[in-house]
């Protein structure tokens, strides 16, 4: 806002604003039989103004958008069971002051409230990034701020916070203590096909360690057509990779496509979490997707998936276990998905199936969608047929054949304003009746 | 291992009446059988398809022009003209699968109902001596198709409407094909605006892009940079003349010593895209979304983009934000409401499964600790303070916490875990027990802190692993952040000095 008082042309200046009110209106089935009214209203207001000071290619804005949440259909009881909920709350999600392309492209800063996300994690935090861009296909950047935490002061909602405490007035001592992040990170730049990024963040309160990653993402185009990707995290306080993830993506022809992707993960926690303590073994999961593409306009798609995880196999002194080393689960999934006219403008339909079996339960789903433009950009009318038979292998009596549907239309005006109503029913033995009702109003202007 | 866990699912089953057991899994493997047997078959039949022969497309080809007589430049067969859009349009769907072609939401669909062949006239005459307003053209939306005077200049229509002989070819069916003029009284068929009835208009949509010829020409970068191989071509269509970004980028690559002679441009999105005063690329465009189909990088939006976004999302390095504001990441990553899409319908009775897996990552919108919680308690999947949901069922199988021993009494704290038991659970996916439990749950049996008279004296089971002070975790963990330790232990416990457990 100072930026924007000092800017020596403010008629250069542009202003967006967008208002965006989302309600939601369904019902839960508590175990007890109990129906649970959810009647939600979140209203998002975002504030923004481009090109506040520039001179050349550099550009100053400041971005914002605060969101109001209010639950219309928690009783006093709900809310004294679940001692984080309210009736309402107001947050800022961001609010920061960006300055691109400085010092002749050389520096990037952003100052605020602001998300971060690459391999290591997702970060909501009140604080700075800078980038520093050298001629070398090589980019610096450095960020520091302290995590936004729900039970710290300000007007805060983030549900990115670092899992592992949940902090209860009274009893937590450390979650309305400020945690504070640091970290750094290489980036390419300006290279064709090749993207790798090395990153290292600390997250600390009170001299010790919330957590502390290093790790790596990259792309590699190897030949055109056949891509690499990978992402790698070093948990260094558990000292263990937190995820590797690899896909290989190949082209083969105008018609064929196979994606290949595999991921490791073992879930860190915030350093205060004694769930960082257990055991705990990877999961391992292989993945593997087949598309044909017979036209521009069609697309069917076939794929595997398997599921490794482990058990302790220790047998030491005090426990010992006789189960096998390895549970899996496995899964396939097909698809055929077409658009209508160009680029799909005037409706596509599509057709899922997928089975989930093996460890956790058994699932098998079919699901049928489409959206039919009644005047293209302007009127669209949406439908989706979902069956769901799955029979979950820890919980008794949780197996049920679900059908449900959604009816909806989305109505756009002049690319500015967009008014949607989506509605949901289910049936099933468990909930023999289910409603849901979304509406949506949209809208963004440039003044 | 999952034959027995299958087993032990039957028997629980068979306990609490349900007769369900089980089912799906043969079912499944002839399924499996089945769909494999279709996706080779499917495969084979497409192989073979997308490896025939692209019908040849240039000059002297089968389906080319053989001499310039309308007549004679059909292709046999085919009876389709390759020197009108219907035969382009016919060569175009003659292949199969998707061609890397431009854009159509760049391009929009154009309607060119004329016969022409570059292949019959770029040796004759410059590209200029046709398009002669290229070299002053600024914009994109410029139309600089040349104007009917200057095909007049070779193709002498007069005299042909008189019925006079000519070389090249100048009836006014020559370029519109079908096209019979009926020349008002009077006309002296000089001035071709004197017929009833003019042939069908040519349309060429505002391409939505931003492009300057003249600067590109001023720079000395040929005609053929862009538009490729047009001797061999026909008619001159989107797909087989307007350039593909890989063409933009060959040059517009940001650094002077890449492959490309002219290497250098700028290679900012908003160099060619349009953009919103925010800097970012329009891609509400009026042929619908622009979205990236993945030719030049892992980012098609297609089926499974919701879920594999994340590699390139994680580099961090702004591709995303070359059209996304941070209210698009946060919807989802901070949302309290999801778009209905990401989710299949009922996604709260039936999640469970999926959540079990990890697949998809839950952790990437929902936080178990700050998300899966509340929801649990205020739905009762939770006991509060302690008491069992009201209709007494419990949310865990028998067998959870138990230990037996050889002959199947119970023991504490030693023996044998069943299948059901939490600790294996935990292991593969200790998020799943973070979504209801808070830190206290284990506390409560794992804890041994000198107060915790149950787990001092009754479980003593601790929740490291074995090589715990061996591997130099116990050390490592201290060092960084004690205060967990105190969790479980006293400052002044043995345990705290990582030299025994």
């Amino acid at each position: 806002m100072i930026a924007c008082a000092t800017a020596p042309e403010a008629a250069a200046i542009e202003f967006r604003i967008e208002a965006q009110t989302r309600g939601d209106a369904y019902q839960l089935v508590t175990s007890g039989n109990e129906v649970l009214n959810r009647n939600r209203l979140h209203q998002y207001l975002g504030l923004s103004l481009y090109d506040i000071e520039g001179s050349g290619e550099s550009r100053w804005s400041f971005t914002s958008m605060f969101r109001f949440d209010v639950d219309f259909g928690l009783s006093d009881a709900e809310i004294e069971r679940v001692p984080t909920a309210g009736r309402s709350q107001m947050s800022i999600q961001y609010a920061s002051l960006e300055g691109h392309d400085l010092l002749g492209g050389l520096l990037e800063v952003r100052l605020g409230r602001q998300l971060l996300a690459d391999g290591l994690d997702y970060l909501m935090f009140d604080g700075a990034v800078v980038t520093v861009n050298s001629p070398w296909y090589l980019g610096l950047e450095v960020m520091a701020g302290a995590e936004v935490k729900n039970e710290m002061w300000g007007i805060n909602d983030s549900q990115l916070e670092v899992d592992g405490t949940r902090y209860i007035k009274g009893i937590e001592e450390n979650g309305d203590k400020a945690t504070l992040a640091f970290g750094a990170a290489l980036v390419t730049r300006n290279l064709d096909y090749s993207r790798y990024r090395l990153a290292y963040r600390r997250y600390f309160s009170d001299g010790a360690v919330d957590q502390e990653k290093i790790g790596g993402t990259f792309h590699q185009r190897i030949v055109e057509g056949v891509d690499l990707s990978g992402v790698m995290t070093w948990d260094m306080f558990n000292a263990r990779f937190e995820r590797l993830q690899y896909g290989l993506r190949v082209r083969a022809g105008d018609a064929h496509e196979v994606e290949a992707e595999y991921v490791r993960t073992s879930p860190s926690f915030d350093g205060d979490s004694i769930f960082n303590i257990f055991s705990s073994l990877p999961m391992n999961d292989l993945n593997l997707r087949w598309r044909l593409y017979p036209g521009k306009n069609d697309r069917l798609y076939a794929g595997g998936k398997l599921g490794l995880a482990g058990n302790e196999a220790y047998q030491g002194d005090v426990l010992y276990g006789n189960v096998d080393t390895m549970v899996i689960g496995w899964g396939a999934m097909a698809g055929w998905a077409h658009g209508f006219g160009a680029r799909g403008i005037d409706g596509r339909i599509s057709v899922d199936f997928s089975f989930d079996g093996g460890y956790a339960g058994d699932r098998l789903l079919g699901d049928v969608s489409g959206v039919w433009a009644v005047v293209p950009r302007e009127w669209e009318l949406e439908a989706r047929l979902t069956a769901l038979a799955f029979d979950d292998a820890v919980q008794e009596n949780l197996h049920a054949f679900s059908f449900g549907y959604q009816v909806g239309g989305r109505y756009l005006i002049d690319k500015r304003a967009a008014f949607a109503l989506v509605a949901e029913h289910n049936m099933n033995r468990l909930q023999t009746q289910q409603f849901r009702v979304f509406a949506l109003i949209d809208v963004d202007l440039w003044l | 291992m999952h034959e027995r866990d299958e087993q032990g699912r039957k028997g629980r089953q068979g306990a609490s009446g349900h007769g369900e057991s089980g089912r799906g899994s043969a079912s499944f493997g002839a399924l499996l059988v089945l769909a494999s047997a279709a996706l080779v078959a499917v495969l084979a039949v497409t192989a073979v398809r997308a490896g025939d022969p692209a019908p040849p497309m240039g000059p002297g080809s089968p389906m080319g022009p053989t001499g310039s007589d309308v007549h004679t430049t059909l292709a046999p067969g085919s009876g389709v003209d390759p020197m009108t859009q219907q035969g382009q349009d016919h060569l175009a769907k003659a292949g199969f699968g998707r061609k890397h072609t431009p854009s159509e939401l760049i391009f929009p669909d154009q309607t060119i109902p004329l016969r022409f062949s570059h292949a019959k006239h770029v040796d004759l005459v410059k590209c200029t001596e046709c398009h002669t307003e290229i070299g002053s053209s600024l914009r994109a939306k410029d139309r600089n198709l040349p104007k009917e005077a200057v095909c007049l200049d070779c193709h002498d229509q007069a005299a042909a409407a008189r019925g006079e002989p000519t070389d090249p070819p100048a009836s006014c069916e020559t370029c519109h094909p079908g096209f019979q003029p009926k020349w008002l009284p009077g006309a002296d068929f000089t001035d071709t605006s004197k017929v009833e009835v003019h042939p069908p208009a040519i349309v060429l949509p505002e391409a939505h892009i931003k492009f300057n010829h003249k600067t590109h020409l001023d720079k000395g970068v040929g005609c053929d940079r862009c538009h490729k191989s047009m001797g061999e071509l026909d008619l001159a269509t989107r797909d087989n003349s307007l350039p593909i970004m890989a063409t933009c980028i060959d040059c517009h690559d940001g650094h002077k010593d890449g492959k490309s002679p002219n290497s250098g441009a700028p290679d900012a999105c908003k160099t060619c895209h349009l953009t919103n005063p925010d800097g970012r690329i329009d891609t509400d465009l009026p042929g619908g979304k622009l979205v990236p189909e993945g030719w030049y990088f892992m980012d098609a939006h297609d089926d499974n983009w919701l879920q594999s976004h994340r590699a390139v999302a994680s580099l961090g390095e702004g591709g995303c934000a070359a059209c996304h504001t941070q209210k698009e990441c946060i919807d989802c990553h901070n949302g309290v409401q999801k778009p209905l899409k990401v989710h299949p319908n009922n996604w709260i009775l039936s999640h469970t499964i999926p959540a079990r897996r990890n697949d998809p990552d839950c952790s990437s919108c929902h936080r178990s600790q700050s998300f899966c919680v509340d929801c649990h308690t205020a739905t009762k999947v939770v006991d509060v303070d302690g008491s069992r949901p009201p209709t007494g069922k419990t949310f865990h199988p028998a067998g959870w916490v138990e230990f037996r021993d050889e002959t199947g009494r119970e023991v504490p704290a030693q023996g044998i875990r069943g299948e059901n038991h939490h600790s294996f659970q935990a292991q593969r996916n200790i998020r799943a027990c973070a979504s209801c439990h808070t830190e206290t749950s284990c506390i409560a049996c794992h804890g041994a802190a000198g107060d915790n008279v149950i787990a001092r004296t009754f479980y003593r089971i601790t929740p490291h692993p074995n090589s715990w002070t061996r591997s130099g975790d116990c050390v490592r963990m201290r060092n960084k952040n004690e205060r967990v330790c105190y969790k479980c232990h006293t400052p002044d416990a043995q345990a705290m000095r990582c030299d025994s457990l």
